[in-house]
């Protein structure tokens, strides 16, 4: 239990508060959902499934003495094939059909008071062959949508629930004309040093699809430069970090107020909003925030995430449990909620790494975007560039707006047909986005994650070893500030330039792998020229068979699995997902032994040793 | 402690003595009525080559490095943040790895000290550092006391970062940077 929880919980404890007059003294959240959401594991057909309830509810309702008893389905239904364990919370079977589930399900504290909780979950169940996703989706949301979009200005008081202090702000409502509700609603939230009516024409093109678009002003998290502030000097100053926590409350106080609008006859946004579809976003130092939202949000009960070159708030000492009081609680982990991550390629403000590190100990579905020629101050209008871009405002502006409605539409609207775009191989390729992806499956069989103390053992106890060349399991970012307390460690291998060289993992016995959809894994190479190198994948079964998949080519010209090698291009120094289907291996060798699977390899042609390291982490198969 | 009553009234929001009506629920989605995608094929169908030599379990033991004669001035965080300066702008992972605290006191620097010297102030990190030595204030780094052991210089960078701290450690008479 984190410290936050803690105090919550002891401050229960000595006040004694019931839940019913909890509910009466906050009429505010009371508009929001009933529930938190949480995206449980993904499952295939045909595979046994398992994941389990019960850290979702201890960390939506922190006052929960475990053990909780009687899991129950209030409504919706399982995926067939599945079913809920009453006593243990856990869902378990073999689903039948792709398909995503939504349901809400209760359960009851066991230690005597009889309360009961809930949460929202979506399942989600993917084919073997993605049946379900519609390819070419990629940039459908390019171009602005079909609703025109009306702003509305709207002013309100809160009290922040970090400081308890109480704050007048401002908001920007981007509504789109004529689309019938309920809509989502985003909450955004302005960097340090811009305005919140910076943002119109991105607000403006994701409103355009039928969702409710709000920016916040918050004038005392960081400054601004409309004349309202001055912010909180320490806030802007000494301790970002609080600051950003201070924002944090700022995206919840706005929430809640759109929400109180929801529920105001006479309003115009009165029964617009699906309460169960509220996401929470932020740029810069706002994106910090939106880490703190997304620490959070079991409590706020949000969708999801978007982080736009955001700072990670782990970078803090002070936002470490125990850290420094006043207590922030920032785990390491963060709850398994659906998440958006943007990076600017040429970000020249917040700069590498620190929003690069977001999809490293992601848990829930999580899609990391490196916008290749972004810089970190085209999100918005006016602002001046803090670097040289490679694209224009607009395009940048197009490229991430576009991402953002796919993320919004697939999670409102439990879209399976954008999977490709968020989680699968839709974007692989692209020149326009670097996509690294994480969806844990309840089926993964996780070859290594290289954070294993032992560089010559993989995950699955089988060893590892290199022929030709050099690896480190070690990060591969620079350790600036509290960031490499996270403890990540890559495999970075380095080329000896005279031969044909090799990374092999030994699955430790014989692997099972022919229901399984491809072998993953995220790839990057540290250099300014891409990937140049001739790379393949190479599967060997028990039977001495092999087949092997090219994903990279030095001579230029993409194989479909990473963008192509050009020496004036952007660089691709960033994780990308590498996905190769298992039918592209039955392709290249018919012979091969799905069933019987016993080492997975990475094979290089000869590289010269000056050529920059090539670098894996998360090699797995589902 | 209001801001305690508050967390806490956040987490029992959600909380009731009743189970909750049931909210009618949109029909669950069914299968979407398309094509099936394709698995991208292979669009090259070279095997991959033979690979000769010896499998070495870890991998191979990091190299040591030749150093020159002349190392970097290190005899105060000014002449190292210039030392750091230059070393990055020629891409010079041996005089880097000489100046960051991990590998700066080393008797022998080796291949696995230069990678990492290389990861953490060329290629993409090379932008921050940039940056951030852009932003020294000459008059705060020259004030350092060098005969302290350790020492932190603060740099407005402005933007989102509003500020960054550079630690130096000194060991014997040489200072490094600290990460």
């Amino acid at each position: 239990m984190g410290r936050r929880a803690l105090i919550a919980l002891l401050a229960v404890a000595s006040i004694g508060f019931t839940a019913r007059a909890l509910v009466a003294a906050m009429p505010s959240s009371a508009n929001r959902a009933d529930s938190p959401f949480v995206a449980l594991a993904a499952g295939h057909p045909g595979q046994a499934y398992s994941d389990t309830l019960a850290d979702v509810f201890a960390g939506a309702y922190p006052q929960i003495v475990p053990p909780l008893a009687n899991y129950r389905i209030l409504s919706g239904t399982l995926p067939a094939g599945l079913s809920l364990d009453p006593n243990t919370g856990i869902v378990s079977g073999a689903p039948v059909v792709p398909r995503v589930s939504t349901v809400r399900i209760a359960a009851t504290d066991a230690n005597g008071s009889g309360n009961s909780y809930i949460v929202r979950a979506e399942v989600d169940v993917v084919s073997k062959n993605a049946s379900e996703v519609v390819p070419g989706q990629g940039l459908a949301f390019m171009n602005n949508g079909p609703y025109s979009v009306t702003t509305r200005t709207v002013s309100f008081n809160y009290t922040s629930s970090y400081d308890s202090t109480a704050y007048s702000t401002n908001a920007i409502i981007y509504t789109p004309t004529g689309a019938t509700g309920p809509l989502p609603l985003v909450i955004f939230h302005r960097g340090r040093g811009l305005n919140y009516d910076d943002y119109p024409t991105f607000l403006t093109h994701v409103a355009s699809y039928g969702i409710v678009a709000v920016t916040v002003a918050d004038w005392i998290s960081f400054v601004d430069y409309t004349g309202n502030g001055p912010p909180n000097p320490t806030y802007d100053g000494s301790a970002a970090e609080e600051g950003m926590e201070s924002a944090s409350a700022a995206q919840e106080a706005c929430m809640d107020y759109l929400l109180g609008l929801n529920a105001t006859q006479g309003d115009p946004l009165y029964q617009q909003i699906d309460v169960d579809s509220v996401f929470i976003g932020g740029h810069s130092r706002g994106g910090g925030a939106t880490h703190g939202s997304h620490t959070r949000s079991l409590q706020l009960r949000c969708k999801g995430c978007i982080y736009f070159m955001a700072f990670d708030l782990r970078y803090f000492n002070e936002t470490v449990p125990p850290g420094i009081a006043p207590d922030y609680g920032i785990p390491t982990l963060q709850p398994r909620l659906p998440s958006l991550i943007f990076a600017a390629e040429l970000d020249g403000d917040l700069v590498y790494p620190y929003a690069n590190e977001f999809i490293d100990r992601a848990t829930g579905p999580t899609t990391f975007a490196t916008v290749y020629g972004a810089i970190h101050d085209y999100l918005a209008d006016t602002h001046p560039p803090e670097a040289t871009a490679t694209i224009t405002r607009a395009q940048e502006q197009n490229e991430i707006a576009n991402l953002v409605v796919a993320f919004i539409k697939r999670w409102s609207n439990q879209d399976q047909t954008l999977d490709g775009v968020l989680y699968g191989n839709e974007l692989q390729s692209s020149t326009v986005y670097g996509i690294a992806s994480w969806r844990r499956s309840s089926p993964t069989t996780l070859v290594d994650d290289f954070q294993g103390s032992n560089p010559g053992l993989d995950a699955l106890g089988g060893t590892k070893g290199a022929t030709g060349l050099s690896y480190v399991e070690q990060t591969v970012y620079p350790p600036l500030g509290n960031l490499g307390s996270l403890g990540i460690q890559n495999c970075i291998c380095s080329f000896n330039g005279s031969a044909n060289c090799e990374l092999d993992m030994d699955l430790n016995g014989a692997r099972d792998l022919s229901k399984d959809r491809a072998l993953l894994a995220r790839v990057m190479q540290n250099g300014s020229q891409g990937f140049k190198l001739n790379a393949w994948a190479v599967l060997t079964d028990a039977h001495g068979n092999k087949a092997s998949v090219q994903f990279a080519q030095s001579a230029g010209g993409s194989l479909g699995y990473l963008p192509a090698y050009t020496s004036g291009g952007d660089a691709y120094d960033r994780f990308l997902t590498l996905n190769i289907p298992l039918i592209n291996f039955e392709r290249a060798n018919g012979t091969i032994d799905l069933t019987q699977i016993t080492k997975v390899a990475f094979t290089f042609g000869v590289v010269p040793n000056s050529t920059p390291e090539f670098v894996l982490d998360d090699v797995r198969f589902e | 402690m209001r801001k305690l009553v508050l967390l806490s009234m956040l987490a029992l929001a959600g909380c009731s003595k009743d189970v909750p009506q049931e909210a009618p629920q949109p029909a669950p989605l069914q299968p979407q009525a398309v094509a099936p995608a394709a698995a991208p094929v292979a669009t090259n169908t070279t095997p991959a080559p033979e690979v000769l030599g010896e499998r070495k379990v870890s991998g191979e033991a990091p190299a040591s490095v030749t150093e020159p004669a002349q190392g970097p001035d290190r005899s105060t965080p000014a002449t190292v943040l210039a030392a750091l300066g230059h070393a990055i702008d020629a891409g010079d992972t041996v005089t880097l790895a000489r100046l960051v605290s991990g590998s700066a006191f080393k008797p022998t620097l080796d291949q696995n000290d230069l990678l990492r010297a290389k990861l953490d102030f060329l290629g993409p990190a090379k932008a921050y550092w940039k940056k951030v030595l852009a932003a020294v204030d000459t008059g705060r780094l020259l004030a350092l006391d060098a005969s302290a052991a350790t020492q932190t210089l603060t740099v407005e960078t402005g933007g989102a970062l509003g500020s960054v701290k550079i630690n130096f450690v000194k060991e014997g008479n040489a200072w490094a940077v600290a990460l």
